[in-house]
This record gives C-alpha cells, structure tokens and sequence, in this order.
C-alpha cells in the first residue's frame, strides 16, 4: 500500500498555474507516494483543474466570506464610508471576523487532519491568511508538518489593501510554525542558510529540472537562431509595469542602438504588453507549459530578469528566487538582469554563471556584455549551453535538488 | 528458358528494385522527419548539428504540388514530397541512371541555365539546387539564381557547402558507385548565406569532412519566391550606365532638367515617375532641408520614397549626391 501525505495549498498542482507546475512536478516526481490535497481556495480559482495521477482531491476549503457572514461585511464597508471614525470601526470589525473565520477555517482543516490516518501533512504558504489558518490547524492536528514557502509573507502583505498592522503578529506565527516544521522548503539558498542559521531544518527546493543525460555534449543538438542586426531577448512571466523591467530593456535597447543593432523582446506570459519604444520591439506570445518553453527559447541570444529594486521589497528579494531564471539557464541563454546588489538571483548567478551574467542597474559593462552577446559565435553559444546545463545538474535537477525531499517523504510518510 | 522470358524476368526484376527504391527514397526522404523550428522569419540563420540539417531545413517547406529538381545528381530531393517532381540533370550518365531508378519521375537532360530561361514566370511551385550552385561560375550561379526566383511560385531551395569548398572531379573515387565524373562535378565558387535575400538560412558549421580532417559547414537558403522581391527606387540625374535596364515596378524619380534617356523613362509606367530638380537639390548642399522642403517641387515626396525604400539605385553624380545627403540626414 502507498504511503499517504497531505498536501494542504492555496494553489492548485496544476501546471496551468506557475506556482501549480512545481508542485505538480514535484507530485508526479514522487509516485510511490499518494498525496490528498486540501484545496485552500482563498483566490476564487475555478475547480476544473488537473492533478497528478497520484494526487486526488481530498476536501476544499474557503478563507472568504460567503453568504450571510459576506453581505453582514459588505454592509460594515458601506456604513464605514461616511466618516473617517466609521470606518476604523468598521475595519476593526472586519478584521475581527476574517480573523475568527481563518482561525475557525483552521480548526476545522485540524480536525480533519487529525481524523486521517496520514503522518505527514505538508502546507504551502501563500500569504498572511494561510500562515494564521496553518497555525491553528498545525497546533491541533498533531500530525508532522512540512512548511513550503516561496515568497517571504511580507512579500504578499507590502500589496494593496493587505491588514500591514497584522505583520508582527503574522511573522510571529510563522517563526513558531517554521521551528515546528520538520522540514522547511524554501526557493532560495540565501533563505535556507537563513533558516539553518536559525536552528530550523530547511532544504531548498523549486522548479528543478529532470537530470541532463550528458552535460559536455549538452549543447550539440541545440537549434540556435542569429539575425546580423537584431538581438533577440526573451521574457518570461508577469508583463508588469515596474521600473525595473522598463529600465532594462531601455538600458539594453539603447546600448544596442549604439551598436547599429536593434532589441527585439519576445514575451511569454499571459500578459498583453503594449509598451511602445523606439529602442526595443516586443513580440507577445503568451502561456506556454514548461518544456516547451525551454526549447522555444533556447534557439535565441538573451534572457532578461527584471526584480524588485525597491526598499519596501528588500525582504522578498533577498530570500525568494525567481523561478523563471531557472528556465533561463535551462535554455543556456546569458541572463541580463536589473536587480540591486545581494538580491539573490544576483548573488547566485554572479557566483555561479558570472561569465554570462550582468546586472544592467549595478554594473558598468552593459556595451560589452551585449558586444559579446551580439558577436558570439555558434560554438561560443554551444559552449554556453553546456556550462548551463552543467550548473542546472549541480544545482536544480532531480538530483541535486529533490531526491532530498524525496527521501525524507519517504522515511516520514 | 527462352530468351523472350528471360527478358521479361529481367524487366520484371528491374521494375521491382525500381520500386524497392522507390519505397526506400519515400520512407527516407518524406517529411514525416521534419523538425520544426517556430518564430523563425526572412533574413534569419538557424545554426544546428549537421545530424538535424535536413529535418530542420524541412521544417521550413511549405507542401506544393509541383516542383522541379535542378541538377539532383543521383539522388532527387527528399525534403518534400511532390505529386509532380521533375528532374533536370544535364549529365548524360547521371540521367540515364535517373531514368532507371526513378521511371514515375519526368526527368530532362539538359543545363539548369537553358531549362530555366525557357521557362515561364511563376510556372513552378518550388525549385531545388541542391549542391548545384557551387559547379558553377559567380556570375552564372547568380544568373541562376535570379531565373529559378522568378520561375517559383512558392519558394527556391539552395544546398551549398558554406564558403568555397574545393572539390575536383578527379579525387572523386566511386563515392558515386560505378558512374564515370566530368568537370561538371567540380565546385568552381563558394557561397554564404548573407547572398541569398528574401531566405531563411540552416546552417551546420561542420557538415562535411574531407580526407584531410578538414572540415567544411553547409547551409539550406529558402528563399521566398512568392514575394517577387521588394521594388527598386531609382533616381536618374544625368546620363544611364550602359547595360542598366529597367523593371516594372521601378519607381522612377527623374531630375527635370534630364531628357538623354526619356525613351528608356518611356518604358517604365507613368504612374511610377517624379519629376524632382535632383541636381539643383545636390547644388544646394549647404541649404538646410526646411528651405528646400519649402522651396522645391516635390521635395516632399522624393523624402518620403527615399524614407520607404530600402533598395535604392542613383544614376548619375547629382543623383548619388542626393541619396548621400539623405542617408546623412541632410546634415
């Protein structure tokens, strides 16, 4: 008989979703284990979703208001509006109740834990409403916990109307549900050195990759593509309107103009982009699953990784890890990023993939990176294909990256 | 065994193998072992290993019914499967054993230059030279070349070693099996990819290797016939070149003072003519180009077609002076 784990989440192993595809792959990765998920839907995702084999819905819960307990919210919104005074009631309130029906939510996620016959029950982190209903549900279920986080909760509560009064509190769960876990998952090594040098169990695991059957002659059957004037960059994942992004490919479009050549983006994403300049074109061409992506991008020059320079966002880019650089060095594409100094993408890459790395917002060299970029020769970029391939082996395959996990499921499940 | 049905033994037995090498020629060459490379465009090179040159370059085909094989040696093309599939191979040896080998296939003897000016404009779907180009002169591969542009419909397909690759028809051995060589088989000229226009280009770096552990790339150039090439803009100041012929869909834009060669201008449509002062614009050279905007006849308009074109010729020094000041931006 399969050994049982639970998988409580807010997104679904669904590789229709970014988050979805590493827990999917994680899932199918193990078969010998049978997963039952606990769909925490907090974001209203539609149910049509598609799950391992080995995976199998288990029950569904919901952090929102619904019914009777919504219009009561509604109303205590409304009655707020008039006055400044009003409203801080109101506001009290609300948050009274989204905190009493998350703690009930997590009760009732306990109990429900606690009545299975599982030993092991793994929650995936998205947010401060998450940590507060793992919280109570850890504390009652009794069962071993594996805490997965991809993004610092601080992270998720900087956005727009999220309660950042409730930050102390939410950190403080948090800690107590990190020091609980038998195992901590974190995207990053920056964030499991953190938390090793804290006295948690932590292995760092995300969007790893299958193990490259031969590194050294990786590159050999790689279809490349070359234009004499245009350098092809690629873009994977959100088309936001931060600075960071539009920096880039200004810097990077205005140093190939320089260089008589011109910055043609291509965007993978389910964003539109219409941004218009006279130094870049974007050609969009929206979602594609994992795989197939590497191979459509791999034939191109660039790769561009834009992440949060902003102080308010130094937490979250010091400890998460952007998962779309992995596919990046999946493709053996040279990464251009404009990220501040120490943010881990730039520590990891510059330590491991320095020869085909710079970061536009803090270096000098633009010109000559993109020179280099622009004048590679085919064997060069082969070349560069392998050292990719050979550092994706080292660091995120199966593997490096999760036969650890794999192992402790095993002996704990 | 009379005589009578040991020959028909023999006829039968070379229909079959005829059509065992039919079998093998379809099996191997159908495109069933295309790879497909996506978001590739005119003007682009895709480099790959010389194992996937072939599948890669027939990824790029577009399905026609009629094609025409220049030159296939003794191996017709196996990128694409065609209803009709004609081969012009103007090596008696080489055609004969064509004719054998391939007895469903029309095949004519006869040199590509000599099948290709008889032929009509746009008769064909797609034209294949395949190591063809590179047994002949510069000047006649591009003669070629130009002919099998304008006989396609669809596109021209070129297999050539990258850059000269020298090749005698004396070293060649029986690499061919049993069949004699001629001078036809020797590379006189070497090509790139950058000379074919209108093409994506598939490039192996080391596709062939020779005896002497040299090693020599090899490129596909599939060219888009079906355009026709985008139309010329021609400025005409003074006296024309000698040999210099016009096309149709030349767009002319003549100095007014210019009337040597109003015969040829006959010959273009007037729907294509402009008259501009070239000369007197190449005489104000230190005129800034708001004066001249406003001062001269259809200043406008000869900015606005030397902005559109890319392929521009100027005939004559006021001419050339014109077009130098615009790509200077009339500084």
């Amino acid at each position: 008989m399969k050994s049982s784990i639970f998988i409580v989440t807010d997104v679904p192993p669904d590789p229709g979703y970014t988050a979805g595809q590493v827990l999917h792959t994680i899932i199918a990765s193990a078969p010998d284990i049978h997963f039952q998920l606990v769909w925490i839907n907090q974001s209203g995702l539609p149910g049509h979703v598609t799950v391992p084999a080995n995976c199998s819905f288990s029950s569904v819960l919901n952090l929102e208001f619904t019914g009777f307990w919504m219009r009561v919210a509604h109303l205590l919104a409304r009655v707020g509006a008039p006055s400044p005074w009003l409203h801080k009631l109101s506001m009290i309130v609300r948050t009274a109740m989204w905190l009493a029906k998350t703690a009930l939510t997590g009760v009732r996620l306990g109990l429900y834990l606690r009545r299975s016959p599982a030993r092991l029950a793994w929650f995936v982190v998205q947010g401060e409403k998450t940590v507060l209903c793992y919280a109570v549900a850890s504390l009652i279920s009794g069962k071993k916990l594996v805490l997965h986080q991809w993004d610092p909760v601080t992270w998720w509560m900087t956005h727009k109307n999220r309660p950042r009064k409730l930050v102390p509190l939410v950190r403080a769960l948090l800690e107590r549900l990190e020091r609980r876990a038998a195992l901590n998952i974190v995207p990053s090594d920056a964030w499991r050195d953190r938390l090793l040098a804290e006295g948690k169990q932590c292995i760092r695991l995300d969007n790893f990759f299958p193990d490259p059957p031969d590194v050294a002659s990786a590159g050999q059957h790689t279809v490349l593509v070359s234009e004499p004037s245009v350098v092809h960059a690629v873009f994977v994942g959100q088309f936001y309107s931060n600075n960071e992004l539009d920096l880039l490919l200004e810097a990077a479009g205005r140093a190939l103009g320089g260089m008589g050549k011109s910055l043609l983006v291509h965007y993978f994403g389910y964003g539109s982009p219409s941004a218009t300049s006279r130094y870049y074109r974007i050609v969009s061409h929206g979602a594609l699953p994992r795989d197939e992506l590497v191979k459509r991008i791999s034939k191109w020059d660039l790769a561009l990784l834009p992440y949060p320079t902003e102080d308010r966002f130094a937490d979250a880019s010091s400890l998460s890890f952007p998962s779309k650089s992995r596919l990046y060095l999946a493709a053996g594409l040279p990464i251009l990023s404009w990220t501040r100094k120490g943010a881990s993408p730039d520590t990891f890459y510059r330590q491991w993939y320095g020869e085909h790395y710079h970061n536009a917002g803090q270096d000098e060299g633009l010109d000559t990176f993109l020179e280099k970029i622009a004048s590679a020769t085919q064997e060069q970029r082969r070349g560069r294909f392998s050292a990719a391939q050979d550092l994706l082996a080292k660091k995120f395959s199966y593997s490096s990256e999760f036969v650890p996990f794999k192992n402790f499921l095993l002996q704990n499940a | 065994m009379s005589n009578l049905s040991y020959e028909s033994l023999v006829s039968e037995n070379r229909i079959l193998q005829n059509q065992a090498a039919q079998l093998r020629y379809f099996l191997s060459g159908s495109r069933f072992g295309a790879q497909v490379v996506e978001d590739v465009e005119l003007g682009q090179t895709v480099h790959c290993h010389r194992d996937q040159l072939h599948q890669v370059a027939a990824g790029f085909l577009r399905p026609v019914n009629v094609c025409v094989d220049i030159g296939p040696g003794l191996r017709p093309q196996r990128l694409l499967q065609c209803p009709v599939h004609l081969l012009v191979e103007p090596f008696a040896p080489y055609a004969e054993k064509l004719v054998a080998t391939y007895p469903d296939k029309p095949i004519l003897r006869m040199d590509a230059l000599t099948y290709l000016r008889g032929a009509f404009s746009k008769s064909v779907d797609t034209i294949f030279m395949c190591d063809v180009i590179e047994h002949l002169k510069k000047d006649d591969g591009l003669q070629m070349l130009e002919h099998a542009i304008r006989v396609a419909r669809e596109q021209v397909v070129i297999f050539t070693p990258l850059g000269f690759m020298p090749q005698h028809y004396s070293e060649l051995g029986d690499i061919w099996g049993s069949v004699e060589h001629s001078e036809l088989q020797n590379h006189l000229s070497g090509w790139r990819p950058e000379e074919f226009a209108n093409a994506v280009h598939v490039v192996s770096e080391d596709f062939h290797s020779s005896p002497t552990g040299e090693t020599f790339g090899a490129f596909y150039s599939i060219i888009d016939a079906s355009k026709g090439g985008s139309p010329r803009l021609v400025l005409v100041s003074e006296g024309m070149q000698e040999g210099f012929e016009f096309e149709p869909r030349d767009v002319v834009i003549a100095d007014v003072m210019f009337s040597e060669a109003s015969w040829k201008i006959n010959s273009v449509p007037k729907r294509n003519l402009i008259s501009v002062p070239l000369q007197l614009i190449a005489e104000e050279s230190l005129t800034p180009a708001p004066i001249l905007r406003n001062a001269i006849l259809n200043f406008n308009a000869l900015e606005h077609y030397l902005n559109r074109f890319e392929n521009v010729v100027a005939l004559g020094t006021p001419a050339e002076v014109v077009l130098q000041r615009h790509r200077n931006g009339w500084k």
